[in-house]
């Protein structure tokens, strides 16, 4: 993928960098913003806890889980927030509705470079401020779990980098979507509905119906983080490990073909139709 | 009493101080400071009925704050504002039945659809009986040449209709006063003529009261009885346009380039030099010293000169004036 | 009457935009259904897994959802344009626009709001709850159908008390989002039983931060449970609360505008 190896001269790093900078010291600017945020991410994780705690209290074991692997899966999808790319889908369908892409595509940059710069520096910034210690924090509570082999947790380290990769590119395809949308606001809903379903966003896939577990193989959502947690919780055992990092590079190459496809029919209505 | 008084009226703001770099915006999640900005500092004035005064001053000056307090928008932080014996904020609804506010650079229109929606939605909002409804749309869009695009949506519409439009809006319940914040501001040399034309007619035809905020020269020139000249909160002058042009108008700034460099000729002790850059040397000059003409014509008459260029005070080279002559 | 015909006429401009972009007024409509429909469904089965939450079983988890988005989408309704454009009427100089007509700000932007996609929500609400008393085999009476009116009015007076209460601090340009911790952070703790929280959270949501009338406890009048907490005349409660709650509201946010013109400091 272009945007992962590019740092094709000093210049692009430089700009990567000042842009991750500048994203990372915006989420700094507002005191009662970082505050607030924290606090209901603070809420949000007690409420959660209080769910499953209630959930595991007739049974200890329901579907060979029990509560102290719900906190571990919860903790763990919540800190791979980091590698979940949303918020470049509305920076670039943004640049296409406001029109601003037709400069982009004049200026000496990678417009791709240029948005992941900023999703990176916008998403570290929110995992150091609230991610990280609410999360650590529940783990120091609780108890942290380990990948039961080092080889499930090297198996982890890659799923999580396939599955960043996967988030980039299918927030990337759902951004272009305003180059033949008149807007674009009602996505987000699509996409709550699909990682809630599809990608073990609230619940792991494993407690719902068969039926939904059969779809979710053919979606790219479960794709992204959830076979990574179930690596480090040891669910998903090494043998399935070739098929999974398999169907992820399936996944990339399907994305990245659509992207190209999408991106160069963009183009050239952006060029016919003038924006 | 007259009509509007404005006396002593201050207005202050208090703003969050931001720094650059990333360790100033850590610190500020700790501890933050403020500045109190002062927008209107002591002003007092009034107008009388069926006057039309420019009020105008650089941007940033405070022309907008003190509409704002004339409309009731804003409550003054010291000072006593009334408008025909009505204090306006402590009288928000009473006094805006009086009144039309436009303000340039926001709209009021409905953006989707067509003009003659919004017409209704006023009505609605400002209850006017339809007798009187259906005259002043007939009169506003007769007198604003509307016609041709009343059924457009107001989005495709130029910045020269859509602001005849948010005028028209503003008079349709007959106000007896009207207050206009920049508007003529972004518009191209037409259409701001057409403006001017429609708010000179407004004043005469239907007696309304009208003040003008504005930081372009020719607006005041063109339409202006009266002016009010503020900067940085601060009252600079109030009276005629024909004093006001006498005591700070009139400047001019004339840049020649020379076809050849001119070592030591003498140039007419009216023409005061202000700057050399080369072959090009800019002059300043005042109208009652010599006329444009007459300077044109001596540089073309005495000198070899390859580029002429003459230049009329705008609003920042007044106020400079209006500093340095106090 | 004024702010009546004020209303029809608004909505008569809503209506005439909505058509110009019905494309992306359907794709919204169906895009939130599926969001709250997933939400919900999630919920479903995941009690199912566990057989019950609480006490509570499936059904009556999900009973708690639809009565929380009915009274939501109906105060919504009204009041979201109030409570969440605001920033933007400040930003943009609407709201200056607005104070120089002869109005009353409040009404006026309730009238202003009107919008047609909350309808979705209603029925996706309606569409649950039945299914849930179908589910759980409740037939309800014309008494209870009452009760049930009443509770939701009340409890769309919470939501709306809230809403219009988060917005203020928006009128001052505050940055802070109060409503992401008091409003939508909160309501994510009445989907589920009150019950299963501790009793700090208990007290504060049934005393503090009311949200436990919006659903937890009317919806024990039809579901003839025992999880009282308290005291257990709370179920009939909602409307009374949501009433004064509400007239909170109003003033705090008349106390907004007049601070934002610079009399209330």
């Amino acid at each position: 993928m272009r945007v992962f190896s590019g740092h094709k001269s000093q210049s692009t790093t430089i700009l990567f960098f000042t842009l991750f900078k500048l994203s990372f010291i915006k989420a700094f600017q507002y005191r009662g913003y970082i505050l607030v945020t924290l606090f209901s991410a603070l809420l949000d994780v007690f409420v959660r806890i209080s769910l499953w705690t209630a959930l595991f209290r007739a049974n200890p074991v329901v579907q060979n889980t029990t509560f102290h692997d719900m906190i571990n899966y919860m903790a763990l999808t919540g800190l791979l927030m980091l590698v979940q790319m949303s918020g470049v889908d509305d920076r670039l369908a943004n640049r296409i509705l406001q029109g601003s892409i037709a400069t982009d595509l004049i200026r000496p940059y990678s417009l791709k470079l240029f948005i992941f710069a900023q999703t990176i520096g916008d998403n570290l910034a929110h995992f150091l401020l609230f991610v990280f210690p609410v999360y650590t924090g529940v783990l120091v509570l609780f108890g942290m779990r380990f990948p039961p082999t080092l080889l499930h947790g090297l198996v982890f380290v890659a799923t999580v980098i396939n599955g960043a990769v996967i988030s980039f590119l299918y927030y990337y395809i759902i951004g272009m979507l305003p180059f033949w949308l008149e807007s674009n606001w009602y996505v987000r809903f699509v996409n709550y509905a699909m990682f809630t379903l599809f990608a073990g966003a609230f619940v792991p896939i494993w407690f719902y119906p068969d039926f939904l577990i059969q779809i979710s193989y053919y979606l790219p959502f479960r794709y992204i983080t959830y076979e990574a947690v179930t690596f480090y919780l040891g669910r998903t055992g090494l043998p399935a490990m070739p098929a999974v990092l398999l169907r992820q590079w399936v996944w990339i190459g399907i994305l990245l073909g659509l992207e190209v496809a999408l991106w160069k029919a963009g183009q050239k209505k952006l060029t016919v139709y003038g924006g | 009493m007259s009509y509007i008084n404005v006396e002593n009226v201050v207005k202050e703001f208090k703003v969050v101080r931001r720094e650059k770099g990333l360790i100033n915006a850590l610190k500020s999640l700790f501890h933050r400071e403020y500045d109190i900005v002062t927008a209107v500092d002591h002003i007092s004035f009034t107008i009388d009925k069926g006057e039309l005064v420019g009020y105008i001053g650089p941007n940033g000056a405070g022309k907008s704050t003190t509409i704002k307090m004339l409309s009731g928008i804003l409550v003054p932080t010291a000072g006593r504002i009334t408008v025909d014996g009505v204090i306006p904020h402590q009288n928000r609804k009473e006094n805006a039945r009086r009144i039309g506010v436009v303000f340039g650079q926001r709209s009021s229109l409905e953006w989707d659809l067509p003009m003659e929606e919004t017409f209704d939605l006023f009505q609605k909002i400002y209850r006017i009986d339809d007798r009187m409804y259906k005259r002043n749309v007939e009169f506003y869009v007769e007198l604003f040449a509307m016609q041709s695009f009343l059924k457009r949506p107001v989005r495709q519409l130029s910045l020269g209709q859509k602001m005849r439009a948010e005028i028209a809006v503003a008079l349709l319940h007959d106000p007896e006063i009207l207050y206009l914040d920049e508007p003529t501001i972004g518009l191209d040399v037409v259409a701001k003529n057409h403006i001017r034309q429609f708010i000179k007619r407004i004043n005469s035809e239907k007696k309304i009261t009208l003040m003008l905020t504005t930081h372009d020269m020719d607006d005041i020139e063109q339409i202006c009885d009266r002016i009010i000249m503020i900067d940085q909160g601060k009252l600079l002058y109030d009276g005629f346009l024909q004093n006001f042009k006498e005591k700070y108008g009139g400047e001019y700034t004339i840049t020649v380039d020379f076809a050849y460099a001119e070592e030591g000729r003498e140039v007419d002790p009216r023409l005061q030099l202000v700057s050399i850059e080369g072959q090009r040397k800019v002059y300043v000059a005042h109208r009652s010293v010599i006329e444009t003409t007459e300077a044109l014509r001596y540089f073309i008459d005495n000198f070899d000169v390859s580029h002429l260029n003459i230049r009329e005070a705008d609003i920042e080279d007044v106020v400079r004036n209006a500093y340095v002559k106090g | 009457m004024h702010y009546f015909r004020l209303y029809l006429q608004f909505i008569k401009i809503r209506l005439t935009s909505i058509v110009s972009y019905r494309g992306s007024f359907f794709a919204g409509v169906i895009a939130q259904f599926l969001s709250y429909g997933a939400g919900f469904f999630a919920t479903w089965l995941l009690v199912k897994a566990f057989h019950e939450l609480n006490g509570w079983t499936p059904y009556e988890v999900l009973l708690l959802y639809g009565m929380n988005l009915f009274s939501y989408a109906l105060a919504a309704f009204f009041f979201f344009n109030l409570a969440v454009d605001i920033e933007n009427l400040v930003i943009s100089g609407r709201l200056d626009g607005i104070l120089v007509k002869p109005v009353n700000p409040f009404l006026y932007l309730i009238c202003n709001g009107f919008n047609v996609a909350y309808f979705s929500h209603i029925s996706l609400a309606v569409f649950t709850m039945i299914i849930c008393f179908r589910g759980l085999g409740i037939s309800l009476t014309p008494i209870m159908l009452v009760m049930l009116a009443l509770s939701i009015l009340g409890a769309a007076l919470i939501h709306a008390a809230a809403l219009v209460m988060t917005s203020v601090p928006a009128i001052w340009m505050l940055r802070v989002r109060f409503s992401d911790i008091l409003y939508w952070g909160m309501r994510e703790f009445i989907n589920y039983p009150l019950s299963i929280y501790n009793r700090a959270v208990q007290v504060i949501l049934t005393f503090i931060l009311p949200y436990g009338f919006i659903s937890f406890y009317p919806a024990q009048l039809f579901l003839g449970k025992e999880d009282y907490l308290f005291h257990p005349s709370l179920p009939y409660a909602t409307l009374p609360v949501g009433l004064g709650l509400f007239f909170v509201a109003y003033r705090f946010w008349r106390y907004g505008i007049d601070r934002y013109q610079g009399t209330g400091t």
